[in-house]
């Protein structure tokens, strides 16, 4: 057995957005799939509300890395599927889900079946599809770690968007401290494997946050101050990763 | 250089994502003419005529041996045996045995695959059997079964049956083992109930490599019908073959190879019609893919 994660103690405030950012392989997907209730914890306690948390449920919507739409069904039958499971009408769960997708931009795109997007509008519509059964936390697993660095800067200013208009709990991993700092209100930083949480940095830029703000010395500032505390982590773990 | 003027198609959501759409269906604007070039089936429809063109005439120059006929000819033994009703009757015996024993087979093999899939302890059960029996010819079984049965037609829908059930349940238990594990993930994320899981993720899921199978399924009951009716010498299509050509009746024996080909083509091109319905969102897939 590996010993992925040790001692992380963390308190996540409701319609907080929480990055966690840590060196690859140091158990942040680990923790995130733990709060999912995807893996259990060897040791301790995972709480939404003060209800403890043993498998997944509607309650905390997980977005995955490499965004599974289902390919067998248009982009908008795979958003409705959540609310179809919770008993919502056919003709209900269609027309909600072409708000939803109205909202995370992929107006027009209802009827196309997911190969015909592209990775950053599949992982829109999965943020689409997470947010129909009305989690009261999202989860999200590197969610742009497999798009273009241009999309995910995209993606980025989306998220930040679509958060502000649902008024939802989010928490977020990462290893690219820019997307860390733009996107939380609060950053916690992992150690390397391991995992434990070496730091809770408030991210103290104002909101709503555009492309302005990641251009900002703040964010710069920011910037530093985390891989200054991330840098030895990742050497001492002998990987390389770029900031 | 300079680019000027460049324009492109802008998506809905307004950001210069590249939406890599694939052009499934010709749009309105384009042409028949257009159509025509683009589509494949004109040039192969061609190519065919051709090839049926140059057998016709080297057959009517006499550069064929006596016993090929020339597309005419079987054309004309088709009409004059179907008419007598040699044919119908041989045609309506076959299929009625292929039938029964594809639907069994390739059923019997969908539906345990699918179990295997889904469940290690029928798997257990069952795989290390089926990889055992999986090298065997099934028509080899024929005679044994027809000590049991009786050179009869529930011996023939048997072994029909047997050769049918192989590639459908390897390619079902394929088909299940080979989902993606994160489309699970979401539907337990989601809640879904057992039942939801199967018909709405783990079947859908397997169905492009499950249609794979039952095709090849069908392809070899029209293997195993012609051979057991070439054994058994039960009337049908195959007995016809078989029969004909020891009559040195040639006509005959071309009229019923057609019918089979025709029937056989017939029979797969309906599958993979109603296979495109649920299959149509994997199809793009490898389109995009490829």
């Amino acid at each position: 057995m590996v010993h992925a994660l040790s001692a992380v103690d963390l308190d996540v405030t409701e319609r907080e957005f929480l990055t966690i950012l840590g060196p690859s392989g140091c158990g942040k997907s680990t923790l995130l799939h733990i709060i999912g209730g995807f893996e259990t914890a060897t040791d301790g306690l995972v709480e939404v509300r003060g209800r403890p948390i043993s498998k997944p449920g509607r309650d905390r919507g997980m977005v995955f890395q490499q965004a599974p739409l289902f390919p067998w069904r248009t982009v908008v039958r795979n958003v409705a599927w959540p609310m179809e499971i919770a008993g919502h009408s056919r003709q209900a769960a269609l027309a909600r889900s072409r708000e939803l997708l109205a909202m995370v931009g992929l107006h027009g795109f209802d009827n196309s079946y997911p190969a015909e997007l592209s990775g950053g509008m599949r992982q829109r519509a999965c943020i689409a599809r997470t947010l129909a059964h009305e989690p009261e936390v999202l989860l999200m697993d590197e969610p742009f770690g497999a798009l273009d660095a241009l999309t995910r800067e995209v993606m980025q200013e989306e998220l930040n968007r679509i958060w502000q208009g649902a008024g939802i709990t989010v928490i977020f991993v990462t290893h690219d401290i820019n997307e860390a700092v733009f996107l939380g209100d609060r950053t916690a930083v992992m150690s390397a494997r391991p995992g434990r949480i070496l730091d809770v940095i408030d991210i103290d830029l104002p909101r709503p946050r555009s492309i302005e703000v990641k251009k900002s010395h703040e964010l710069l500032a920011y910037h530093n101050q985390l891989w200054d505390r991330l840098r030895d982590e990742v050497r001492g773990s002998g990987q390389e990763t770029h900031p | 250089m300079t680019v000027d003027n460049v324009a492109i198609e802008q998506t809905p959501s307004g950001d210069a994502e590249c939406t890599g759409r694939p052009r499934l269906a010709p749009g309105p604007r384009q042409g028949v003419l257009q159509r025509a070039v683009t589509a494949r089936w004109p040039v192969a429809v061609l190519f065919t005529g051709c090839l049926v063109g140059v057998w016709q005439i080297s057959g009517v120059l006499g550069r064929l041996p006596p016993y090929v006929l020339t597309p005419a000819q079987i054309v004309g033994a088709v009409w004059s045996y179907a008419v007598d009703g040699t044919l119908l009757g041989a045609t309506v015996d076959s299929l009625r045995r292929l039938a029964v024993g594809f639907a069994v087979g390739a059923g019997l093999g969908v539906t345990v695959g699918l179990l295997a899939g889904m469940m290690r302890p029928v798997n257990a059960l069952v795989s290390p059997l089926v990889s055992f029996t999986f090298p065997l010819p099934k028509i080899a079984l024929f005679p044994a079964i027809a000590l049991w049965l009786g050179f009869s037609d529930r011996a023939i829908g048997l072994v029909i049956a047997l050769a049918c059930f192989y590639p459908a349940f390897v390619n079902a238990l394929a088909g299940t083992r080979g989902i993606d594990p994160s489309h699970l993930w979401v539907a337990d994320n989601l809640g879904a109930s057992r039942w939801r899981v199967f018909w709405q993720v783990l079947f859908p899921a397997a169905l492009p490599r499950m249609i794979v199978g039952v095709r090849i399924s069908l392809a070899l009951a029209f293997v195993m019908v012609f051979a057991t009716e070439a054994i058994s010498s039960r009337p049908g299509l195959g007995f016809v073959i078989v029969e004909s050509y020891q009559f040195l009746r040639y006509d005959r024996m071309y009229s019923a190879i057609a019918v089979l080909a025709i029937l056989g083509l017939i029979a797969d091109r309906l599958l993979a019609l109603a296979a495109r319905r649920g299959t149509r969102g994997h199809d793009i897939g490898s389109i995009s893919r490829g």
